[in-house]
């Protein structure tokens, strides 16, 4: 047996790491029980499987980046992080913008994603999306994201259409004593103060706070885009554990001031507060209770002034009900009050909307036979503009033996409308046009949700301790997506209107791997293959090409990362990244190198080099010219001081 | 589902040699499977090298040429994994059994007990049902060495570490060398 798997480790590594011939030296399965104390706490355990469990059983292209990833890559905000994951397309767009998408459709305003921050979903509905400029964490605070590409609407709702990101920071006993860090030099700088401490009664809390500046990019001919942006953050969080319960409340406030081209700085604000409850009911039942207030401010001089306040109620109940089934079900309802103010670029009518969803969900792990686990789940979401989307799922896992995972799914999702959709008018008064008054773009109160039915199919494996990798192959096809239509006839209050007029597929697959060579030194590998087509129907004259509201994606992106501990004190770590070209608007492929070197000067102290987009001077990323912006080579210092 | 006629397109794709691969790498890891996760490799040598570096008090063996006996509860890959080490290999020059215990067996003859994952409250009842004296008490998950344990196994960063209490390991007479000390993740109590 340790012959053939040797063997086969050694095909593995070549094949799976284009690395040359299989003499390579892996771990071998056996050599784990000759560990020291020192190398045993030194071999990855992926946390998968957990993680797998905790999604209630369902196998999916889950791709975790671990708080260790994090710290070594030098990443200083929530995109920069999300660049390890080799199933997510991150392109900077500006200063302060990001197009981040799973699966295809990327664009600035994305909106087939799912963030969440500890379980606080950070999309906006008024488009569907996120606002990156406005979300940040603490980059030493986080435990681990989960990316999960592919749908999840069946445990995590309607907007998960393409992927998951769930950003998840560490509990306050984790984090304590002081931690003050600061970066900067060539471009942007942040730094962060945290003290974390035990409370009387079992408890334990973290108070934070983090400013973050960046400066503004220039486009190719030396331009300034005027997109730089400044932000102070707060916050804290608590936790209390007893035997069979767990309370955390957290909280976090921000002010910011974001720049744009030619118009007064952007003006964001908000607050949160958080409330988790756990409790085991039983040797294997939990129970989960979330409550979540939420407020955030942006006034966009020039376009709009929004007020969203958000209340989110969660309830998640999993048991074993006999040793063949566990059922996970829950609901959840949230409202939103979502005022806008019109300025002269767009309005969103009515002004102030009271938005509610409800959501119910059960899904059942059915174990056919111990290895084989099939996962049948719904969830019905109400949603304040189409009603009721039902969001199924069906799953199946195969686990021949605790290395390998052989699993399949079939999901259906949607992405319910937006405030984008169905209430924006542009400009913010009608025109006077041939003697009437018109919107150029005005609101389409029938809008319906984009639909997706996606099929994957994926294998994970750790064929020795050293060694793990995963890949997945999709198909997803999508009805009623997004068109923009003219609009005919003297009646019409706009000359166009949003429709869904279009369709589309998307295939691909995704293929990661890391594989520890010796203790000291490890290597990641990522790889991203898609096609991604949207078609308008026949009859529409869809116009989002020439709104800029089409998504852009590329053919393929990899990734390739090395880990090295260069001595007790010191490791060094490069991210060699690849991104074909962008089709319309076009941008060209290019490599980008990322570094980091850190050296722990004392126990407690903490310096770090770290240079990004090191091959070129500078290179686009999204966008159309001649506005574009570029990303240029930067070199920045870090140091960190814990007391 | 329209799914079928958009997986016939794979053939011409240039992807459909990587799924080739993969499925071709499946079937080679297949051959080479069957074997514990590593996580429980990772525990069952954890285990071992623990054995290795912590006292007993003399009377917690029946002889000098007495096997050590280590219990386990409720973690049958970790069973598995170190019934495989036992038949290569002694601790401290004495043979090892492995016991496989169900919650509520009784533990008297071992002189090591661990315990798998399990909620709080049930961990503790075992451990106050687990002989005071001359039992090195492992359990699984962060924060368990509240429920009476001198070591708990962490899981940090994808890594598995373990934290140590060396009071409650004094209390049951046992004294944990410093080597062992110096890799812990955290230390409840003070250094000896």
């Amino acid at each position: 047996m340790a012959r053939t798997a040797s063997c086969a480790c050694g095909i593995l590594v070549a094949a799976a790491l284009a690395a040359a011939p299989a003499r390579a030296k892996v771990a071998a399965p056996d050599s784990i029980a000759d560990m020291s104390l020192e190398q045993l706490s030194e071999v990855i355990v992926t946390s998968v499987s957990r993680q797998q469990e905790r999604l209630g059983g369902t196998a999916a292209a889950i791709f975790i980046i671990s708080a260790g990833d994090i710290r070594r890559s030098g990443a200083q905000s929530l995109p920069e992080a999300l660049q390890l994951a080799p199933n997510l397309q991150v392109a900077r767009v500006d200063a302060r913008n990001w197009a981040i998408s799973a699966r295809g459709f990327n664009g600035p305003f994305a909106n087939k994603l799912l963030v969440l921050i500890d379980g606080r979903s950070i999309y906006t509905p008024l488009f569907s999306g996120v606002f990156w400029d406005a979300q940040d964490v603490v980059m030493e605070d986080i435990e681990r994201i989960e990316v999960i590409s592919g749908p999840g609407a069946t445990i995590w709702g309607a907007n998960a259409v393409n992927g998951v990101i769930n950003v998840i920071t560490r509990a306050a006993a984790d984090t304590q004593g002081g931690l003050l860090g600061y970066a900067g030099a060539s471009r942007d700088q942040s730094g962060v103060a945290r003290y974390g401490a035990a409370l009387g009664n079992g408890g334990s809390y973290r108070l934070y706070g983090k400013y973050q500046q960046f400066d503004d990019t220039v486009t190719a001919s030396g331009v300034n885009t005027r997109t730089g942006m400044h932000r102070a953050q707060a916050g804290f969080r608590a936790d209390w554990a007893w035997r069979e319960a767990g309370l955390t409340l957290s909280g976090d406030g921000y002010q910011g001031r974001l720049g744009q081209l030619s118009a007064l700085p952007v003006d964001i604000s908000g607050a949160n507060l958080q409330g988790r409850y756990t409790r085991q009911l039983g040797p294997e039942a939990n129970l989960r209770l979330q409550l979540i207030l939420d407020h955030t401010e942006r006034n966009q001089p020039g376009q709009f002034f929004e007020r969203l306040s958000t209340l989110d109620l969660d309830a998640q109940h999993d048991l074993r009900l006999n040793p063949r089934n566990v059922l996970t079900w829950g609901g959840g309802y949230r409202h939103s009050r979502d005022k806008v103010t019109s300025l002269q670029g767009t309005a969103f009518l009515p002004g102030e909307l009271h938005l509610a969803w409800a959501n119910l969900f059960a899904q059942d792990e059915f174990a056919i036979t111990p290895a084989l686990k099939l996962t049948a789940g719904a969830r019905v979401e109400h949603n304040h503009y189409t009603g009721a989307e039902y969001l199924p799922s069906l799953r199946l896992a195969w686990t021949p033996d605790s290395r390998q995972l052989l699993w399949s799914s079939l999901a259906r999702t949607v992405r319910a409308p937006s405030r984008f959709d169905r209430d924006l008018y542009t400009p913010g008064a009608p025109l006077l046009v041939g003697g009437r008054r018109v919107y150029l773009v005005g609101g389409n109160g029938s809008f319906q949700s984009e639909v997706a039915r996606v099929v994957e199919l994926g294998y994970r494996a750790q064929p020795v301790a050293a060694l793990s990798y995963s890949a997945t192959a999709y198909y997803s096809r999508y009805d009623r997506l997004r068109t923009l239509e003219p609009l005919a006839g003297p009646a019409a209050a706009a000359l166009y209107a949003f429709d869904n007029r279009a369709e589309g597929s998307t295939r691909g697959v995704e293929l990661w791997g890391r594989w520890l060579v010796t203790p000291a030194w490890s290597l990641h590998a990522g790889l991203a293959v898609q096609r991604v087509q949207q078609h308008p129907l026949p009859g529409s004259g869809d116009l989002t090409r020439t709104f800029g509201l089409l998504p852009n994606d590329p053919g393929r992106h990899w990734q390739l990362r090395s880990s090295h501990d260069l001595s007790e004190h010191s490791t060094l770590d490069l991210a060699l990244r690849y991104t074909s070209a962008l089709p319309y608007p076009a941008v060209p492929a290019y490599y980008e190198l990322d570094g980091q070197w850190m050296w722990q000067a004392q126990p407690n102290l903490e310096l770090a080099l770290i240079g990004r987009n090191l091959l070129h001077r500078s290179h686009p990323e999204f966008g159309a010219l001649p506005g574009r912006s570029v990303v240029e080579r930067s070199v920045q210092l870090k140091l960190s001081l814990r007391f | 589902m329209a799914a079928g006629t958009g997986l016939a397109g794979w053939q011409q794709r240039g992807a459909a040699a990587l799924l080739a691969c993969v499925l071709l790498l499946a079937a080679l890891a297949a051959a080479a499977g069957g074997e514990a996760s590593v996580e429980a490799q990772v525990k069952a040598a954890y285990i071992y090298r623990f054995a290795e570096l912590i006292d007993w008090p003399p009377d917690a063996f029946a002889g000098s040429a007495a096997p050590l006996t280590i219990g386990v509860v409720e973690a049958d890959p970790v069973a598995a994994e170190l019934n495989q080490l036992r038949r290569t290999r002694q601790i401290k020059g004495r043979a090892v059994l492995v016991r496989t215990l169900r919650a509520g067996d009784a533990a008297s003859g071992v002189q090591v007990l661990y315990l798998g994952a399990q909620e709080g409250a049930r961990l503790r009842r075992q451990l106050e049902a687990a002989p005071s004296q001359g039992v090195l008490c492992i359990t699984d998950g962060a924060g368990t060495l509240g429920a009476g344990s001198a070591i708990s196994f962490v899981q940090v960063d994808n890594r598995i570490r373990f934290d140590v209490s060396v009071a409650h390991a004094e209390r049951s007479g046992l004294k944990i060398s410093a080597r062992l000390l110096a890799v812990a993740h955290k230390i409840e109590g003070d250094r000896p």
